[in-house]
């Protein structure tokens, strides 16, 4: 590989002055969001240190007592930290695994619809259930799930035998991941169809003068025209892995389903029924995010690398 | 062109359609249950158990509680603000952010797109965020507290950001060889282009101001600048039965006592999610039109 | 000589503290040049529908008035006390005075004083606040649950002022009166009475559930028959012990779980909501609070009645598992931010005269009450019959303060709550099975309060050991875990630190019982 000559080697500072004056706008654009950043995002960033301190909200960041590692330790001395992470981890990934095509597939279903009126009605109940509070969604859930409910009727019809679904610790995540997709499927298929809005027709069309049937269409046409969108969302999805709410797990679990239903967030939640201790959430926060923050890296590294898709 | 009218075609529209029909029938029922049991009265929904069709006996006993909230209007009205104003700004904030980000010939591409996307995994916290927000920058029992600090979404600014990047180059170049500057390009030629998710974005950040609470709870103070939703809050939790040797029943009116948490709780979501359902039609147009990929030249 | 000046030190000392005691006289109001002080306290909820402060409240507005004080109320959003409390903190604007349900600032409110954020009261309360020091002194017990382990005085706590500890109990089983009756079995009182009638329903009631428990497992009102409370701690012969940890806890898990097998319980107990399966007559017999039912059965039509507490055998001495305690857990403590301490100090101690806690247990004087011919309270119409009310539950926060708001004395429900003078039905009904002679609460003790480190090192053991023991529990009622592995069940228990906790537990138990006023 040639060197590049000492001539034509510039600076930093000076190819960025260069692009500053080829491309003012940008740099004029970029600032106020950058600024914004700067000033509500990364300002604020000293309250990390709260992870390491004894801290009390009166002493505030700079008075509390330091502790280093002790709030880490405190967690994860206890005994449930590896189910807690396992729980954490698995619920996320076999969201990924059924809750992350879901709407990309309703996308793709509503996409094929020709009749307009048919395909706005849809289109428009599926997203209905987001704006259900988890509350009541819950309360179905729990009411469908007893003995007698809805979900047993249902398996009497095939003959399985009627148990209390929330009891059951192997059919939590089950419950938790599907009834998510019924309450997101919707909302979460409006990004994709707004994408395969703006597609090209042309292409379409050829694939059709080319002799490919539906199926054929929908996977060399319309699914490329979302792969930049998915893969973005996957990436991002990604770096959620260490998240589980814990308000809907409060909603759904009992102590028969803590062995895969009890995660990181609700064990967080129970402690701090015991003592208010900021210090602890924001290290296990932090612990979360570093995870994530890696997950992302890593993933992307590989998207880049096959698909030349990266989120910088 | 002529439309494939194959037998597998047809087949596949069947199914299509069918499969489609009853995931919009599991999706409805949620609301309908919600909309049916609010205008129930309240021992009929609460000994009613199992899947709800229509409504418990019939009352208005629900409705009349939340909407009879002196500062419902109000709180229609501050939302209305926090909606309309804040959604301007992020949308503008989002766009400049989307476009810089996307730009291949921006030096700092790379830089800024690490920096905002760092924020997403780590913050200070709440009481670090309310420190700043209030000490340095002044703004408590402000309406620029709600709007301010959460000027930008970096998730949707990704999404923003990727369909930018989708617009074909040809646009770009020829709009360049006629002169065309940044600021031209992104109003002339972008945004135009990816309206679709343009609107897609300014839904999510529409709809997720009308639902938000907990902002205004940390930082506002007076109660004239609550939005809609902290005062259903407030009803909602007011009457809430709670399980304690001081619940006292009532000779007059157990019902209205007892019974109503449920009751106010459907009527609650009803009252908060109808004005969303009757704007979404107008977003909706600008998504929908993706008619003309299935579709052909009929 | 040296004896005699003894002597004449002793009584001149004994002259000196009675007249003391003497001049320990209650404030007179209205104090002079009275400013205005801002109090952040919660709303209670039910009050939410028609005040937005408290200022509105009447007990309040004459308090003010009388004192000559004026209050400025803060009140947090509802359902966000905690959050919104350490803000302000955080924020250091806080207002002059705090009441909170219970201490909220990390580490107590001893931590808080030691941060600079609330005032330690102890030396000023017998010059501001006579009347509240006068029931310190006369009342060990209540000065005990309030001081700090070594003995001081942070904040103003409620004062119940009710003779009757047992008047608690609100929490019983409730049966369909119907049914009993119907099976012929009389009044139930032991395990083999219970069984009989779970039988019965059985046999006669076609998927009627014979019993709706807690889901959690443990209930209460069954497990009181072993020993076994749901407080972490018990006392009995003066040690503490853990009914988590307890032997006896094995003997309630057969029972309950033979009652599963049998089908007394629903499969589905851990996720049934047992009100609404008794209400809706899905279930003979469900615990639950004894006013509440009474008031939504009368009003839905189904004959309800409560039965005394489950027993082993008949005339098996009872210790409950509910006392009242003095201190009726309210907290206002004053802030370092307010000028005038010694202002907030004496409005406060209103509460605690005779005068000022009838103004807040029964509402504006001569309008909501009278005095009665016994020199008591007595509710006028105004209070009983207002007409802008559609009920008295929502009265009972704006004519005059419930719950909440600030520390004061408090009488006893029965007397103060218009309903239960209203319907002599339901007090009747609340206080049924009370007057039992085999019934003590000896085995119950008051909440213990730790010192920071114990309390860091209790709580981070007690979330892990009550999680497996919550779990556990179930297991051994579904059968899920076998209960021939209960002793391994101990064993866990033990090895994760248990006996550490009982150990804190009860030294600090002890520590508490021997604090003594240092007068």
């Amino acid at each position: 590989m040639a060197q590049p000559s000492a001539a034509l080697k510039k600076s930093f500072p000076r190819r960025l002055a260069r692009n500053y004056r080829q491309n003012p706008y940008i740099y004029w654009m970029a600032l106020p969001v950058v600024l914004y950043y700067l000033l509500f995002h990364y300002l604020p960033m000293f309250g990390i240190v709260i992870a390491f301190q004894n801290f009390r909200p009166a002493r505030g960041v700079f008075g509390s007592q330091w502790v280093g590692m002790q709030n880490f330790q405190d967690f994860f001395r206890s005994p449930f930290a590896p189910r807690l992470i396992r729980n954490t981890i698995l619920i996320n990934v076999y969201s990924i695994l059924w809750g992350f095509p879901a709407p990309i597939l309703l996308a793709l279903m509503l996409n094929e619809v020709r009749a307009s009126a048919y395909k706005r009605v849809i289109q428009t109940v599926s997203y209905m259930p987001h704006f259900i509070s988890l509350v009541v969604i819950c309360g179905m859930i729990k009411e469908f799930s007893l003995i007698n409910g809805l979900f047993n009727d249902v398996r009497a019809f095939f003959g399985l035998e009627r148990v209390g679904i929330l009891s059951e610790a192997k059919m939590f995540r089950t419950v938790y991941i599907a009834s998510g997709i019924w309450q997101q499927i919707g909302w979460g298929s409006i990004i994709y169809l707004a994408t395969l809005a703006g597609a090209d027709p042309n292409l379409y069309e050829a694939a059709v003068i080319d002799g490919a049937n539906r199926f054929q269409r929908i996977i060399h046409v319309t699914l490329p025209v979302l792969v930049p969108l998915i893969v973005m969302q996957f990436i991002l999805r990604m770096g959620q892995m260490m998240n589980v709410g814990s308000e809907k797990i409060i909603l759904l679990y009992t102590p028969l389903t803590y062995e895969t239903g009890d995660v990181i967030s609700s064990y967080v939640y129970r402690r701090g029924l015991q003592e208010t201790k900021y210090s602890l959430g924001t290290a296990i926060g932090l612990f979360n995010s570093l995870i994530n923050m890696c997950l992302v890296v890593g993933t992307n590294a590989l998207s880049r690398k096959v698909l030349d898709e990266s989120l910088w | 062109m002529v439309e494939n009218k194959s037998f597998g075609s047809r087949l596949f529209d069947i199914i299509n359609y069918a499969l489609l029909g009853v995931v919009a029938l599991l999706c409805l029922y949620p609301l309908w249950h919600v909309l049916m049991g609010s205008f129930s009265d309240p021992k009929g929904l609460t000994l009613h158990t199992g899947i709800m069709l229509w409504p418990e006996g019939f009352s208005l006993a629900g409705y009349q509680i939340v909407l009879s909230n002196p500062n419902i209007l109000s709180g229609y009205l501050n939302t209305l603000f926090y909606v309309v104003v804040g959604t301007c700004a992020r949308m503008v904030m989002t766009i400049l952010g989307a476009y810089a980000l996307s730009r291949s010939n921006f030096l700092l591409k790379r830089a800024m797109s690490v920096f905002v996307v760092v924020t997403m995994y780590f913050g200070g916290g709440l009481i670090a965020s309310f420190l700043v927000v209030t000490k340095v920058f002044n703004m408590y029992d402000s309406r620029a507290a709600i709007i301010v600090p959460s000027l930008v979404s970096t998730w949707n600014m990704i999404i923003l950001k990727t369909a930018f990047q989708r617009v074909p180059a040809s646009l770009e170049e020829s709009a360049r060889l006629d002169g065309a500057n940044d600021l031209v390009l992104l109003i002339r030629i972008i945004l135009p282009v990816t309206m679709a998710t343009l609107a897609v974005i300014t839904l999510y950040y529409a709809v997720a101001e009308w639902n938000s609470w907990f902002t205004a709870v940390v930082y506002l103070r007076s109660r004239e600048k609550f939005p809609l939703q902290l005062f259903l809050r407030e009803t909602l939790i007011s009457y809430s039965t709670s399980m304690s040797d001081e619940v006292t029943g009532s000779m007059d009116a157990p019902d209205m006592v007892l019974f109503i948490e449920e009751l106010v709780r459907y009527a609650t979501i009803i009252v908060a999610t109808v004005p969303i359902l009757c704007i979404y039609p107008f977003a909706q147009r600008y998504f929908i039109t993706g008619v003309m990929m299935g579709s052909l030249k009929e | 000589m040296k004896r005699k000046l003894l002597v004449f030190l002793l009584v001149l000392t004994m002259l000196v503290s009675a007249s003391s005691a003497l001049a320990a006289a209650s404030i007179d109001y209205p104090v002079e040049n009275g400013h205005t002080l801002s109090i952040w306290a919660p709303l209670n909820s039910a009050a939410a529908k028609k005040i937005t402060s408290y200022n509105e409240n009447e007990s309040f507005i004459f308090a003010q008035e009388y004192t000559g004080i004026s209050l400025e109320f803060v009140h947090p959003a509802i359902g966000q006390e905690t959050e919104s409390f350490n803000l302000m903190i955080a924020s250091e604007e806080y207002t002059d005075m705090v009441t909170v349900w219970n201490p909220m600032y990390p580490g107590g409110n001893v931590a808080a004083v030691e941060d600079g954020v609330f005032i330690d009261l102890t030396d000023k309360l017998d010059e501001y606040s006579p009347a509240f020091a006068e029931i310190l002194a006369t009342n060990t017990e209540y000065w005990r649950e309030i001081s700090t382990p070594d003995g001081r005085i942070l904040a103003y706590t409620g004062y119940k002022n009710s003779t009757d500890k047992q008047e608690g109990s609100y929490n019983r089983l409730q049966v369909r009166a119907d049914w009993l009756e119907e099976s012929g079995l009389g009044i139930l009182r032991t395990i083999a009475d219970y069984e009989a009638f779970f039988q019965w329903i059985l046999d006669n009631k076609e998927g009627v559930i014979p019993l709706a428990i807690e889901g959690d497992g443990f209930d209460a009102t069954l497990a009181i028959a072993f020993e076994l409370y749901e407080a972490n701690y018990s006392l009995r012969d003066g040690a503490l012990y853990a009914s988590r940890y307890d032997p006896a806890l094995k003997d309630y898990l057969e029972m309950m779980h033979r009652w599963y097998e049998k089908g007394y319980l629903s499969k589905d107990f851990v996720s049934v909501d047992r009100q609404n399966a008794f209400e809706t007559g899905a279930a003979a017999m469900f615990s639950y609070t004894s006013v509440d039912t009474y008031t939504r059965c009368a009003s839905l039509g189904i004959p309800v009645e409560n039965l005394p507490y489950l027993r082993q055998e008949e005339g098996q001495q009872l210790h409950g598992f509910y006392a009242i305690w003095p201190n009726n857990t309210v907290y206002t403590t004053i802030t370092t931010k307010c000028e005038y301490p010694e202002e907030a100090m004496e409005f406060i101690d209103f509460g605690y005269t005779e005068f000022g806690a009838n103004v807040y247990n029964f509402g504006y004087p001569e309008r909501a009450w009278v005095y009665g011919e016994d020199g008591k309270p007595q509710y006028t119409d105004y209070m009983l019959h207002n007409p802008d009310y559609a009920n008295i539950n929502d009265s009972t926060h704006i004519l005059k303060l419930h719950s909440g708001g600030i520390a004061r004395m408090r009488y006893s429900d029965a007397v103060t709550i218009p309903d239960n003078v209203l319907d002599p039905g339901c007090l009747t009904y609340r206080l049924q099975w009370m007057d039992d002679p085999n019934y003590d609460i000896d085995y119950c003790i008051p909440s213990l309060v730790y010192t920071t480190e114990d309390n860091d090192r209790h709580a981070s053991l007690w979330t892990d050991i009550k999680t497996y023991s919550d779990e556990m529990i179930l297991k051994f009622i579904t059968g899920a875990e076998s209960l021939d592995n209960f002793d391994n069940y101990l064993a866990t228990l033990k090895s994760m630190g248990i006996e550490e906790c009982l150990e804190i537990s009860q030294r600090t138990y002890d520590a508490f019982m021997q604090k003594t006023p240092a007068k």
